[in-house]
């Protein structure tokens, strides 16, 4: 397994820089900085809309910023080429596309891709890699069927299947966990509990914040293209943030077992 | 890789995985191939006696055989399964790149704009040859079809609207350019431009013959880059891919190959339209399946010429007639299935 060894020089991480983001005359975010913690787990959280997925698509090369840069390594991603950073970053967008008669094993294949030249398209290696990417996310028992028989949330760790396989220390979620029961969301954010564990560092969009704060050791707010408060999960949810970015009127109660922050939303029916 | 359906074929340091099914597949379609070329070269008045064959492929034949082999039938064969394999190879690639089984190029007008091409260049300026002309107008083509739809190859109902408006202006370019010029070579054009293997000859075989020995292996090593498109442009990239980039070189090499074909054999419809479909259909594999097309596209234009040439009231018909009659009925089809799968 490649895992992270650059902790210590923040200037080596991946980071974005002075960016402008958004979409032919539309400007989702502008003038942002972002240093994603290298060895953490993060958790972005924001409304609909307010420009997550955007970061994340800039972080993995997707999204060309319309000014500023993002860097890896001391770098500026554009000027690497693209398989060079999908060895380093790995990223599953919102809304990836199932080929038709793709099996699940072909798929998963594909997270290798990076490591495979014209002329080398297969290492002795990836077998391995392969099988024990889908262990990991519980899909080897229909390694052989195709893609689109599978049901929503067995595609959904099919694809995370193929990220594991590239191996990066950068692995970029976007909703990892809709589509998914609670049982698989909560298996999930294990593995990425246990991909940081291995010393990866992993930023994942979650929707639901109480899910956020339990199991991400850190958390970034987005509102309207920026980002507006970041820190550990204790630190960062209040009743104010709450209110104000998610326009939720919510009492913040703590976690039982781990003490992370929870919120309860406040019953319009009792007068506080 | 794994148990299930692929192997890796190993030369030295390079290394593919294959799907199995598609090897067995390649394997029938290569049978089938042999045979449709024996029966090709041996039917019929002319045909070559069957016990000659051998010697006469190794050059030892005299007279007529030598006359059926090297002027008639040999170079027209020749042609029909090269043109055949590059029109398959054109469909793949382009069916891949617009995410689409209707965007093929004949679908879209590339066909249609080579021919214009080879119209407009053999008439009017002789002295270029006329394949030249075939790349330059299957390029236009594309282009317009590119520009009038507005967001490029991704919408297929909008990428068949502007190839059909695309086509129709090819035609009328020929129609002018034929109708205004002299009559005799202009009457020559006529069956080239349905799709016609009457009247090649060796240079043809050797024009696309070397027009296949350089797509056919760039299209090889690039189908894996290509396949990763239908994910959608963000995975792709995730995993490595530049998507513009893979799809203007997919798209660059299938108009060279629909233009190399249609400089041959004229703008023969619906091969390179129904070949990836049926190789696809039959493995049941979502890779892009180059050499399956190609040969796929070989049989059905192979066969195809066969039947214009030996099977009574279609009998010396241009080939180019046939493949549209056939080709049209499985246009139907996929159109009536697209629309109800609601991609239309
Ligand atoms: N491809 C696109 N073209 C144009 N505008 C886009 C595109 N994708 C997103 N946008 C716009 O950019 C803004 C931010 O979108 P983004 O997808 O980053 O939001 P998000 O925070 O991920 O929302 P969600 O929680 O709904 O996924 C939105 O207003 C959206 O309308
Ligand atoms: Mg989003």
């Amino acid at each position: 397994m490649t895992t992270a060894t650059r902790f210590e020089n923040p200037a080596d991480g991946l980071r974005i820089q002075d960016a402008r983001l958004g979409y032919d005359g539309r400007i989702v975010s502008d003038g942002l900085n972002f240093s994603v913690r290298e060895g953490e787990f993060t958790a972005i959280i924001g409304p609909n809309g307010c420009g997550k997925s955007t970061l994340l698509k800039a972080l993995a090369r997707t999204l060309k910023p319309l000014a500023g840069k993002v860097i890896v390594d001391g770098v500026d991603v554009r000027t690497l080429r693209p398989k060079a950073v999908a060895r380093r970053i790995a990223a599953l967008p919102q809304h990836p596309v199932a080929p038709e008669s793709l099996r699940v094993r072909d798929l998963v294949a594909r997270g290798r891709h990076p490591y495979h030249s014209l002329l080398r398209q297969w290492h002795p290696g990836d077998a391995e890699i392969v099988d024990a990417a889908m262990a990991a996310t519980g899909v080897a028992d229909y390694a052989d069927r195709l893609l689109t028989e599978l049901s929503g949330g067995q595609r959904q760790r099919v694809w995370i299947a193929m990220v594991l396989a590239q191996q990066t220390d950068y692995v970029l979620l976007d909703e990892p966990t809709s589509f998914l029961d609670l049982a698989h969301q909560v298996e999930l954010l294990h593995l990425c509990q246990d991909m940081r564990a291995d010393g990866r560092t992993v930023v994942a969009v979650l929707h639901d914040i109480n899910q956020a704060a339990r199991y991400a050791s850190h958390l970034v707010v987005m509102h309207d293209g920026e980002i507006v408060r970041e820190g550990a999960p204790g630190d960062v949810l209040d009743a104010e943030v709450v209110a104000d970015v998610f326009g939720i009127d919510g009492i913040i109660e703590r976690d039982s077992q781990s003490g992370a922050p929870m919120i309860t939303v406040r019953d319009r029916r009792v007068p506080s | 890789m794994g148990r299930a359906v692929s192997t890796v074929i190993r030369v030295g340091r390079l290394a593919f995985p294959v799907h199995r099914p598609a090897v067995l597949f390649c394997l029938v379609t290569t049978a089938a191939l042999v045979l449709v070329s024996a029966l090709t070269l041996t039917l019929g008045e002319l045909g070559i006696p069957l016990a000659e064959i051998p010697s006469a492929l190794s050059g030892g034949a005299e007279g007529t055989s030598a006359f059926v082999l090297e002027r008639l039938r040999g170079p027209r064969l020749a042609t029909a399964i090269i043109a055949g394999a590059l029109l398959g190879i054109s469909g793949a690639l382009f069916q891949t790149v617009t995410g689409n089984p209707l965007g093929s190029p004949d679908v879209i007008g590339l066909g249609a704009g080579a021919g214009a091409g080879v119209a407009v260049i053999s008439l009017v300026f002789p002295l270029i040859p006329s394949s030249i002309g075939a790349v330059l107008g299957a390029g236009l083509a594309t282009v317009l079809v590119y520009v009038c739809t507005g967001r490029g190859f991704r919408s297929p109902a909008r990428t068949i609207i502007a190839g059909i408006a695309v086509a129709a202006l090819s035609y009328a370019i020929t129609q002018y350019v034929v109708s205004t010029h002299l009559r005799d070579a202009a009457s020559q054009l006529a069956a080239y431009l349905v799709g016609s293997l009457n009247a090649v000859n060796a240079q043809d075989v050797v024009v696309t013959g070397i027009a296949l020995g350089v797509i056919l292996p760039a299209a090889i090593a690039f189908s894996r880059d290509v396949s990763m498109l239908e994910m959608g442009d963000d995975t792709a990239s995730g995993v490595g891919i530049d998507p513009n980039r893979t799809r203007t070189i997919a798209v660059i090499l299938s108009v060279f190959a629909a233009g190399a074909s249609v400089a041959a054999a004229g703008p023969v419809s619906f091969v390179a339209l129904t070949a990836p479909q049926i190789a696809r259909r039959v493995i049941g594999t979502s890779h892009v399946s180059i050499v399956p097309a190609a040969l796929t596209g070989a049989l059905v234009l192979a066969v195809a010429d066969l039947a214009a040439q030996q099977v009574p009231f279609v009998e010396g018909l241009p080939v180019g007639v046939l493949t549209l009659g056939v080709g049209g009925i499985y246009l139907g089809y996929l159109l009536v299935r697209e629309h109800s799968k609601g991609r239309l």
